[in-house]
């Protein structure tokens, strides 16, 4: 099975290594935002992909994550 | 019969033999292109021949491009590098004048590489017999006064110690380099039919790992808000900024809180310290300082700055540059370098007034290297013009010696405490008090003062503006080439001499992007694979142990047998799985390879069609390359553009102010790389460089 961005091996459930790690950090970091500000799940990645600091492969996985509609878990 | 004097190049030779020469003795020959001199030195006949570099080198015993390969010889460069096949004549040419000498000096640069240079030509070029009657000249600069010296008081025989340490460092870096880069190489071939030499080694792979690690913080980091609140004041006809206690506040609720408690809030301080300090002159440069000042003042890569520097060494303007002293010994004389430094008119000035001084004592640093002294000017006039960068870098050494011998500068800081409401806000400002060395570095140091006026406890001062900024927190930074080599230092991988040349190759070989250094995928599929088969090379801890190995050699604490067992056991397993394992590591660098192929290839989406992607296509009938579309194959759009058929080609995200269309980026050896525009037969942009007798494609912007 591959990666649901890349076309990596999967390491994790659905994403690759590098998509894994960004993945649980997206996750960790908004925590942080949620403590930072009122801000919904959809709203925070919409925010983080047009962040210019953002990593490319959290870019990738939150973008991945609009598209599908998928809420934290 | 004469002495036969081995130098290291064509310009040191010249040096050495003009400083030894008595009066109206300098006699130069040319034979094959190569350039010696026959002088006579207190009446005796001297020989000065040069080397160019390495003329033997490390190589395989036997052939094949195979691994593991264990066996190795000595051999004439020419024979096993095509690149070195100009060094055959010189071999030649020593070899045919050490039949009329009884009395070889190595006199080659001191330093390992210089001891191996001098050891291998006399021993392979000149006989076995001739090491027995070789002795070493030892010198940090190419000045008159000391080449003589070192002719007069050098040893009576070859630095042994040394030579057995340099060619342990070629053989283990030989076995490491070409077995792992084989072994990479023929995984690639083998597995995916592709060829690519995929080089690794054991200083080159902890440093990509290095990259590696941080394009991963990179790439996964997620940037959190955080909010700074502004404060600017306007008092006394000037205005002022104000910083908040808390340099950053998490929460946005409470960041406009304070914001809003202080709105239309008059100010007060309550509080000002004045602390006065003093800053210490720098210290001497070593390569690696010189290297980070070099690139942080004029862009310099360290590879540049050490050819610059090296240029300026055998032009005897500066001392030896590989050196990682940070200090400048008694046995320097300084007074007679400044001496010479102001018979120039630029420097004239500052080394008359450090002359004038009654105690001229240099300010020193904490490293030292046994063989050569921290980086000065020798007080030398050059002989010739010197190119700008030249000029840059020796004006930099010649001021950084100056500022050795400063006052320490003193400094005043002012700190007032402001209050606002409930809240609390500094007021800082800074201000050099008396120069000291600073007046010497110019224009190298630079401090913006900030004088404040004159504030007193309990003065009211008008309400400030206060705003409030939302940030974010950012990933490290990349590594540039001049931070690398300060953490490359910092970790003991490499030496002073080959750390930028490491540096090079990892963007030579495509695994990291010139500036920014930013790994590609190949350069992340590398690493991968050695971190899953070959952890050990990619630690710090081999390549240190082979550095404390080296130096026990030169101790003459262990020998050159023992290091070369260890490296062959250690390298044995790995390259068996390597062997097993080929299948699968081939087929990731494959991948890797191919999608760096096709990203260093695209330039940008088609503005014709809008649907296709222009990449760099090589023609097949006359090699030549241009940019098409990608569309063209189906026939629906025919839009190319000729290129320059010279360098390396790189997209950028910019458009052409002229007319609208991609911007690429040339890269030629040598050349300041330029932005074009990719239209440029057709640019309007074009017409206007005509008109200023541009005869290249059209110049963007630098």
């Amino acid at each position: 099975m591959s990666c649901s961005v890349c076309d990596g091996n999967v390491s994790g459930l659905v994403f690759c290594e590098r998509h894994e790690t960004a993945y649980k950090n997206i996750k960790e970091a908004f925590n942080n935002w949620r403590r930072a500000m009122d801000i919904e799940w959809m709203d925070y990645l919409k925010r983080i992909v047009e962040n210019e600091f953002t990593g490319r492969w959290v870019r990738e996985v939150a973008e991945f994550l609009i598209k599908k509609g998928i809420n934290i878990s | 019969m004469s002495t036969l004097i081995i130098t290291e190049k064509p310009s040191a030779c010249l040096r050495i033999a003009s400083a030894l020469a008595d009066e109206n003795s300098l006699n130069k020959f040319e034979e094959n292109g190569v350039t010696y001199y026959r002088v006579k030195h207190n009446g005796e006949q001297l020989i000065v021949v040069p080397a160019l570099g390495h003329l033997y080198t490390v190589t395989q015993r036997g052939e094949g491009w195979v691994y593991p390969v264990f066996n190795t010889t000595w051999m004439p460069s020419y024979k096993v590098s095509k690149t070195a096949r100009n060094t055959k004549t010189f071999i030649e040419v020593i070899r045919r004048l050490s039949s009329e000498a009884d009395v070889f000096i190595n006199a080659c640069d001191f330093d390992l590489e210089g001891s191996l240079i001098g050891y291998s030509i006399i021993k392979y070029s000149c006989g076995e017999n001739a090491l027995k009657k070789a002795r070493r000249m030892k010198y940090s600069t190419l000045t008159k006064g000391e080449l003589v010296s070192a002719f007069k008081n050098m040893s009576d025989s070859l630095d042994f110690n040394m030579v057995e340490a340099g060619q342990t460092r070629h053989e283990v870096d030989w076995l490491f380099g070409i077995n792992l880069s084989r072994a990479l190489t023929l995984a690639l071939k083998n597995a995916s039919g592709m060829y690519r030499v995929l080089s690794t080694g054991r200083v080159q792979g902890p440093t990509l790992s290095f990259l590696y690690h941080r394009e991963r913080e990179i790439q996964s980091f997620v940037p959190v808000p955080y909010w700074i609140v502004n404060a600017e004041i306007e008092f006394d006809g000037g205005k002022y900024q104000l910083e908040y206690s808390q340099s950053r506040i998490d929460v946005k609720a409470e960041a406009e809180r304070i914001v809003g408690e202080c709105k239309g809030k008059p100010a007060v301080v309550s509080d000002i310290k004045t602390t006065e300090y003093r800053q210490n002159p720098p210290v001497p440069f070593d390569i690696g300082s010189l290297q980070v000042e070099a690139y942080k003042l004029f862009g310099f890569t360290p590879r540049r700055t050490l050819n610059i520097a090296e240029r300026l060494y055998l032009e005897a303007l500066i001392s030896y540059p590989r050196t990682s002293s940070q200090r400048i010994p008694e046995s320097i004389n300084v007074v007679e370098i400044l001496k010479g430094m102001a018979q120039q008119p630029a420097y004239k000035r500052i080394a008359e007034e450090i002359l004038s001084k009654n105690r001229i004592v240099p300010n020193q640093g904490e490293k030292e290297d046994p063989a050569h002294p921290a980086i000065h000017v020798t007080g030398n006039k050059p002989e010739r013009e010197l190119d700008s960068d030249e000029r840059k870098l020796y004006d930099l050494i010649a001021k950084r010696f100056f500022a050795l011998f400063g006052e320490p500068a003193l400094k005043e800081s002012v700190k007032a405490e402001i209050r606002v409401g409930d809240h609390l806000f500094y007021l800082k400002g800074r201000q050099v008090k008396e120069p000291g060395w600073l007046r010497f570095y110019e224009p190298y140091f630079k401090q913006d003062d900030i004088i404040l006026p004159p504030l007193s406890i309990g003065q009211s001062l008008p309400a400030p503006i206060i705003t409030l900024d939302e940030k974010y927190t950012t990933p490290p930074p990349r590594y540039n080439p001049s931070s690398l080599l300060k953490l490359m230092e910092k970790e003991n991988l490499g030496t002073k001499a080959t750390r930028a040349d490491i540096i090079e190759t990892l963007v030579k070989r495509g695994f990291v992007t010139s500036q920014p250094m930013e790994m590609t995928d190949l350069g992340f599929s590398v690493i991968e694979v050695l971190e899953k088969y070959s952890p050990s090379v990619l630690s710090v801890k081999l390549t240190r142990d082979i550095e404390e190995d080296l130096e026990l050699i030169q101790a003459n604490k262990k020998t050159r047998r023992e290091v070369i067992v260890e490296s062959i056991n250690a390298l044995k397993p790995i390259l068996e799985e390597f062997k097993m394992k080929e299948n699968v590591i081939g087929a990731d660098l494959g991948a890797a390879l191919k999608k760096l192929w096709k990203k260093q290839n695209y330039i940008a989406p088609c503005p014709n069609c809008g649907t296709g992607e222009l990449t760099v296509i090589y023609s097949r009938s006359s090699h030549k390359r241009f940019i098409g579309c990608s569309n063209y194959r189906k026939g629906s759009c025919n839009t190319s553009f000729p290129l320059p058929q010279k360098g390396r080609i790189e997209s950028t995200d910019k458009k052409c102010e002229h007319c609208g269309y991609p911007i690429i980026k040339v890269f030629i050896p040598g050349k300041r790389p330029w932005n074009m525009c990719v239209n440029w037969l057709q640019c309007p942009g074009r017409v206007e460089a005509l008109n200023n007798r541009r005869k290249t494609p059209v110049e963007v912007s630098k």
